[in-house]
Parts: structure tokens; C-alpha cells; sequence
């Protein structure tokens, strides 16, 4: 027989029992067994799983004090040790879903497996997907807690017992950045000409492929003096010393690397390759500095338009590029620059 | 002439081929193909351009991996009509998409070369592998057809577009040799291929075929001329059947090739379905890759007006038989877009990419129009590795990718990605979802 999972379940003030104003401005709280919605989850856990305790924080008192919250409910993880994390559901409320997903997030980073519940359209569910958590898919407000709920007991049961998980429609949770290859039995052009037939006749259809929103990335200000700044280089066009003595590969990289230029006026061919599999190299091989500008960020730096340059390019391929492993390429360039007092990069493109 | 050459009809007669083996004078009897392999290549040697040129045989099931792969043909020639078949390579052109071929089902050519000199970059041919048994075997194109491998090396001095073009005709010289071998006999089947007159209440539908087109080594050739300037145009379906499509892409292992242009997935789909579902008007081809982001908006609209002005009501979209994982992803979202804007009705099929296990933004570029997507998965996603095998043609060495060091080919093997992986998976039924 197996052991029954220790639960820890998260709520906000509202759905713990406090009312009023106090409400949202209620410091985080540890309260033992289930309170309010965890007693119908106790329920759907069916014996499988305990909520052992409940721990509970006004909506408004998690916006105000996120990172001491974290503090506080990695410690209560600590002592109460569960065999899986529950927040919510939080179905519409963005502040409650945003803490749910934030929570879930720090309980998957010490491996304590979490499941919470919104509604597609919660801010958390935009943040915290693409992080891959299980996020159950509920309606938009309380009507909907008793199936959202029971989703969510289930999948926690099959996590908590690190059973297989289905696909997101078999288990009705959001789509969380990750794709499982399926044989449907069923050769492409068929399915293609199934789903128009279906759109021709104004059917319902499901597209294999719902496309995600990509994060917009905010400029930073601009250089206040460009005379005074300390510049470097940074590509992904895969221009790397001649021999490839990284190994940068032509697609799809996942490390980068540096090379001095200190002492150059500019790169002579012959001593550069060019790796990228996306773009024709032959020009880039004749004169790197079409792809590479060193030498006019020189003339720059000689004219005074710019401080100085860094004597260091930083390079990858960006050719097929993962965007979680370019996300992390550019986090390790970056600190690396921020370290050597650079305040602005020049990045040529291909 | 009885027929009109603008009837678009052509007849297939369909010979199956279980198995090749050489033998004294090339005959086709009871599905086994035997093959005069002195006489192949009298008719194949070109010494100018090719020092030396290998045949063998590879049969499904076998211990034996295929390197350096470049393109995959279907055995064909035309008995009846007055073009050829792979018009443009041959003598005269036009017009193609009619009269008789005969057709070896079940075979395919092979050919496999290393170009003389070396290449970096977009234009550069990709290894390319395919494993006849085995755990990978189910992924890799040709696998599953009997195959006489060419394996071409350059004479001294020659260069690679010079190579390259021998190679075209090589490959379609035996294909036309091979089948010729059934030239004289009464196929046991004959298809037929004809846009009939359907009832006008079926929904008109065209195919819309995005072709990879970037410079040599990435090349696709329409009617013998490669589509570097090609403005969207279109086609019959039959003249794909007949070989007006040529692959020279050897990007990308998963990619398209001769073979999945004259037996394209969607174009046999909406055959099977025509005058009983569908009313299918033609086929619109024009080149991916555009060099710009303007050049990539105009293609789209390109694309789309050609399907208006047919008076397509759906359009069935792909792009190197499903490949769309590079920039051309955005060539084909803008070509989406604006069929839907034109008021058709599309559905697009494509591949995804990232991380193998699929945990990463799978698709790089995207409209809102996009709403109708069949997906064969991502191209390496979750294939097998394979182990050791008995007999390596085409090569000693692989070097799968330039970051890593060549290895015995003869050895177990990893890849991202399988000869035709995306034309394989789209056959197999392989798709991806959300978990």
C-alpha cells in the first residue's frame, strides 16, 4: 500500500476565512490540516494524500513583501517537509495567481513537486508557464473550484508518486512550454486535409501547433556620454579564430567564447572562419570585418566617438538558436561585461 | 497528335521492385530488377567531371548505413508523350504532365558524394545518413525502398558547381536507365492522374508549395533552371508527378528531395480527395529563404495573389515538404498570412524546433493567422540512436556535426537528425503536443 503524500497547500487570505479589509494585507500564516477550499481537496485527494498544513497570505502583503514570503515558505517547506506543494486555484485573480505561480516556481527549484490552478488569462498563467509549471487550466471564478480541484488532487497524486503524466489536454493543464512527440497513426497530408475540410465547414478543429507570445525585451536608456564609454563586441555570427578551436557549432549552440582583438586595427583574413550555418560565409571569410566590425569600431575609438573598445569579442552562433540556451549565453556574456565595467555593446547581426 | 499537350493527363504505370541485383543484362521480371551494372555506368560515366563512380545496392533490413547522402530520385521514364520525364536535364523541355510513365515503386537512387572543395556556411551540404536497419531505420527516408547507391567523387580540378551539375545528371540518367529496364513490358497497374470537372460545390482548394532556393548546394530547379529569381507561379500536379521539380538542397538533413517532389504528400492527398471533397485547382510554387525582411513580407503576398486569382477558396501550405525551421519559417507565416487576408482558408503543415525534448519555443517566427497548424514534431526530437553496423557505403568517416571531430561511420551513431526526417515523420504520422 502506499504511503500517503504529505500535502502542503497554499491560499490567499480571501479563500483562508479573512474577510475585510485586513484581508489582503495579512502577513503569511501556517495553519495546521486544511482550511476553507483544502477541505474539498482533502476530499478529491481520496485518501492518496494529507494536507498536513495550510499556509495562507493576503494577496496585497505577497505583492508588498514577495521575497520575504519566499523566505518565509521555503522555511515552513523546510520544517514541514510535503511530498507535493498545491497553491490555489487561483482562477482570475492576477495577484493571487502570480504569488500561486511564484510559489510553485520556488518549490520545483528544491525539487518538491508543485501544482497549482488558474485560469488562462491570470497574469500568472503568462509568467509562469513558460517556467514549464503544471498550471490546471479552471474558469474564471470560484464556480468552477470543485473540478479545478479535482484536476488538480490528481495530477498532485501522479507528481507526488512520480507516476507518468499525460498530455496537457488528458490532464487539463495549461500548455507549459513543452512538446511530447505522439504517433497519431495518421500520415500528415491526411490530417492537413482533414483539419481544412473541418475550417472549410466552419467545424470545430484543434491545431496541432498554438504558437506562443515571445517576451518583449525593453531598450536599455541610452549612453549618456558614448565618449566616455567602455564598448565591446558581441555577435552571433560565428566568427571565431581560424580552426574553430572552441568548437562553436553551426546551429544550435549552447556555450560561446571569447578572442582578443587587443593590439588589432582590424581582423585579417585568414586568421578568422566563419562557423554560422545560416548565411553564406564567403564574404565574411574574404574580410571578417564585414561581419565583425572591428575596424570601424577602431576608427571610433581613434576619432574619439566612443571611450574605448573592450580588447576582448564575445561570439556564438546564433543560427537555429534555442531561445532558452541564447537566454542564458546572453545572461553569462553580460555578467561578464558588467564585471569589466562595460556600459554598451555593439552586436552586428546576420 | 491524338493528344493535347495541354490535357495535363498522365497515365502511371506502376511496377514494383522487392529486389535489385546485378547480373549480365538489366531485366525487370516478377518485381526483381536485375541490373547490367558495366552497362549503367557506360551510360552514367562522365570522366571529365567524375573520377570514379561507385553502384551498389542496398536493400531494407540490412545491416547497412548510407553517408554522405545528397538526394534520393524515383526510377522513372516516359514510354508515351513527347517530353521526359525530369524535364529540363534531358533534350527538349515542355511540356511535361502527360502522357505515359513507367514508374519502379518500391526503388529509389541514391546518390552520395563529397564536393572537392570546401564549403562553410548556408551553402554547404550537410551530413546526411540513412541506416537500412536498425532502430533508426523507421526514421530515416529510403529505408524502406530498394536502393542502387551512386556513390560520384570528383575528378582532379573540378569544381563544386561543375560536380554539382554532373551530379544532377547522373542521378536522373539512372533513374531513366533503371526504368527503361520495363520500357517494353505491360505494367500489372496503371494509375491515372487528371483534374476531372468536379461538382462546383466543393471547396477549391490549391497547394501552395514553399521551395528551398539559397545559391548552390541549396538549390531546388524548376523545368532544369534553378529558382534563384523565381516568382511565384503555378503548376500542375502533374508536372511535380513528372519531375519538373529537382532538388540541389543538401542543407539540413531532414530536408526534401527529388523523391518527395514527384511523390509530394500533399499533392497525392488531394488527388485521392479530388471531385469527392475537394476541387483541387493546381499547385503554387515560389522560393523560401528571401534575403530581407521586405523581400520575405513580399513573397507572402507573392504567393497569395496567385491562389486568389485561381479562385482558391483553401490553400494547403508547406515548405520543403514540412521543413520550416530556419528563416524561412518567416517567408512561410508572412505566405499564411496573407492567403488568410485574402480570404482564403489555409492550413499550414510544418515542423517544430528547440530543444529535443521539446522544452523550448518550438516555432520562431509566427502570425496571428497562423490558426490551422499540423505539425510533424521536431526534427530530431526523440529518434533513436543507432549501433554498429555490418557495411557503410557512400564513406569511411561521418562528421555528423563541424563541432565535433569525424568519426568511423561504421560505428554506433547519434544524430540530431535522419536523411528526410521531416518528410519521414510527416509519412509516419508523427506529430508533437502539449505535456
Amino acid at each position: 500500500m502506499a504511503d500517503v503524500l504529505r500535502v502542503v497547500h497554499y491560499l490567499n487570505a480571501f479563500f483562508g476565512g479573512v474577510g475585510g479589509e485586513a484581508e489582503a494585507h495579512t502577513p503569511v500564516s501556517v495553519h495546521p490540516g486544511a482550511l476553507g477550499p483544502g477541505r474539498l481537496l482533502e476530499q478529491a485527494l481520496a485518501g492518496q494524500g494529507q494536507v498536513v498544513a495550510t499556509l495562507m497570505c493576503g494577496d496585497g502583503y505577497f505583492a508588498d513583501q514577495e521575497e520575504a514570503v519566499v523566505e518565509h515558505v521555503q522555511a515552513h517547506w523546510q520544517t514541514l517537509k510535503p511530498d507535493v506543494f498545491i497553491a490555489g486555484p487561483a482562477f482570475r485573480s492576477g495577484r493571487y495567481g502570480l504569488a500561486c505561480g511564484r510559489l510553485c516556481l520556488e518549490a520545483e527549484r528544491l525539487k518538491i513537486p508543485a501544482v497549482t490552478g488558474m485560469h488562462v488569462e491570470n497574469p500568472g498563467s503568462d509568467l509562469y508557464r513558460p517556467e514549464h509549471l503544471y498550471i490546471i487550466a479552471t474558469e474564471a471564478s470560484a464556480v468552477g473550484m470543485r473540478p479545478a480541484l479535482e484536476r488538480m488532487a490528481a495530477l498532485a497524486i501522479k507528481r507526488g508518486r512520480c507516476q507518468p503524466i499525460g498530455t496537457a489536454a488528458e490532464e487539463g493543464f495549461l500548455s507549459r512550454a513543452v512538446r511530447r512527440t505522439v504517433h497519431t497513426g495518421t500520415p500528415a497530408a491526411i490530417r492537413a486535409v482533414d483539419m481544412a475540410l473541418k475550417k472549410w465547414r466552419g467545424e470545430p478543429y484543434i491545431s496541432e501547433l498554438t504558437v506562443e507570445t515571445f517576451e518583449v525585451i525593453p531598450p536599455a536608456p541610452p549612453l549618456s556620454d558614448p565618449s566616455k564609454a567602455l564598448v565591446a563586441l558581441v555577435t552571433e555570427a560565428g566568427l571565431v579564430r581560424k580552426g574553430n578551436p572552441d568548437r562553436l557549432p553551426a546551429a544550435a549552440a549552447t556555450h560561446w567564447a571569447s578572442y582578443h582583438v587587443g593590439g588589432m586595427d582590424r581582423l585579417v583574413a585568414g586568421e578568422w572562419d566563419a562557423v554560422h550555418g545560416g548565411y553564406d560565409n564567403t564574404a565574411a571569410l574574404q574580410d571578417p570585418n564585414r561581419v565583425v566590425p572591428l575596424d570601424a569600431l577602431r576608427e571610433l575609438e581613434r576619432d574619439g566617438v566612443i571611450g574605448k573598445l573592450l580588447d576582448d569579442v564575445f561570439v556564438t552562433v546564433g543560427n537555429m538558436g534555442s531561445l532558452n540556451a541564447m537566454k542564458r549565453i546572453g545572461a553569462e556574456i553580460a555578467a561578464m561585461l558588467v564585471q569589466r565595467g562595460v556600459q554598451a555593446v555593439v552586436l552586428p547581426a546576420t | 497528335m491524338a493528344q493535347d499537350a495541354g490535357a495535363f493527363r498522365l497515365e502511371v504505370g506502376v511496377f514494383p521492385i522487392h529486389h535489385m541485383t546485378f547480373a549480365s543484362e538489366t531485366r525487370y521480371q516478377d518485381g526483381t530488377l536485375s541490373i547490367d551494372r558495366v552497362a549503367l555506368l557506360a551510360a552514367l560515366a562522365e570522366p571529365r567531371v567524375m573520377a570514379n563512380l561507385e553502384i551498389h545496392l542496398a536493400h531494407p533490413g540490412e545491416a547497412c548505413r548510407i553517408v554522405h547522402v545528397l538526394d534520393t530520385v524515383a526510377p522513372m521514364v516516359k514510354v508515351q508523350g513527347r517530353s521526359t520525364v525530369y524535364p529540363g536535364f534531358f533534350g527538349t523541355t515542355m511540356p511535361a504532365g502527360n502522357g505515359r510513365n513507367h514508374l519502379l515503386r518500391g526503388a529509389a537512387i541514391i546518390v552520395c558524394a563529397t564536393f572537392p572543395d570546401p564549403t562553410s556556411g548556408a551553402l554547404s551540404p550537410a551530413e546526411a545518413t540513412i541506416d537500412m536497419g536498425g532502430p533508426a531505420a523507421p526514421y530515416c527516408a529510403c529505408s524502406d525502398t530498394v536502393n542502387v547507391v551512386l556513390v560520384c567523387h570528383p575528378a582532379p580540378g573540378v569544381t563544386n558547381a561543375d560536380f554539382d551539375a554532373a551530379l544532377h545528371r547522373v542521378k536522373l540518367r539512372a533513374a531513366v536507365y533503371l526504368a527503361g529496364a520495363t520500357a517494353a513490358l505491360t505494367p500489372p497497374v496503371v494509375e491515372t492522374y487528371e483534374l476531372h470537372p468536379v461538382d462546383p460545390a466543393l471547396p477549391r482548394v490549391v497547394y501552395v508549395d514553399q521551395l528551398h532556393q539559397q545559391g548552390l548546394m541549396a538549390q531546388t530547379f524548376l523545368y532544369g533552371k534553378h529558382t534563384q529569381g523565381l516568382e511565384p507561379t503555378l503548376i500542375h500536379p502533374n508536372e511535380m508527378l513528372d519531375g519538373a521539380l529537382v532538388n540541389g538542397n543538401y542543407r539540413a538533413p531532414g530536408r526534401a528531395a527529388t523523391y518527395a517532389h514527384t511523390n509530394n504528400f500533399i499533392v497525392r492527398e488531394l488527388y485521392r480527395r479530388h471531385g469527392h471533397e475537394v476541387n483541387f485547382l493546381g499547385v503554387v510554387i515560389g522560393r523560401g529563404w528571401q534575403d530581407s525582411q521586405m523581400l520575405k513580407e513580399r513573397q507572402g503576398w507573392m504567393m497569395a495573389r496567385i491562389a486568389r486569382l485561381l479562385g482558391a477558396q483553401v490553400a494547403m501550405i508547406s515548405a520543403d515538404v514540412g521543413g520550416t525551421g530556419g528563416n524561412n519559417t518567416i517567408d512561410f507565416m508572412q505566405t499564411i498570412k496573407a492567403c488568410e487576408q485574402m480570404g482564403l482558408q489555409t492550413v499550414a503543415v510544418m515542423q517544430e524546433s528547440g530543444n529535443p525534448d521539446g522544452s523550448d519555443p518550438t516555432v520562431v517566427d509566427f502570425v496571428p493567422e497562423a490558426s490551422a497548424l499540423v505539425s510533424v514534431g521536431g526534427i530530431g526530437w526523440h529518434t533513436p540512436a543507432a549501433p554498429a553496423v555490418e557495411r557503410v557505403i557512400g564513406g569511411t568517416t561521418v562528421q555528423p556535426s563541424i563541432a565535433e571531430d569525424p568519426r568511423d561511420a561504421s560505428g554506433p551513431l547519434a544524430v540530431e537528425c535522419w536523411y528526410g526526417a521531416i518528410w519521414k515523420r510527416a509519412e509516419l504520422g508523427l506529430s508533437a503536443v502539449d505535456a
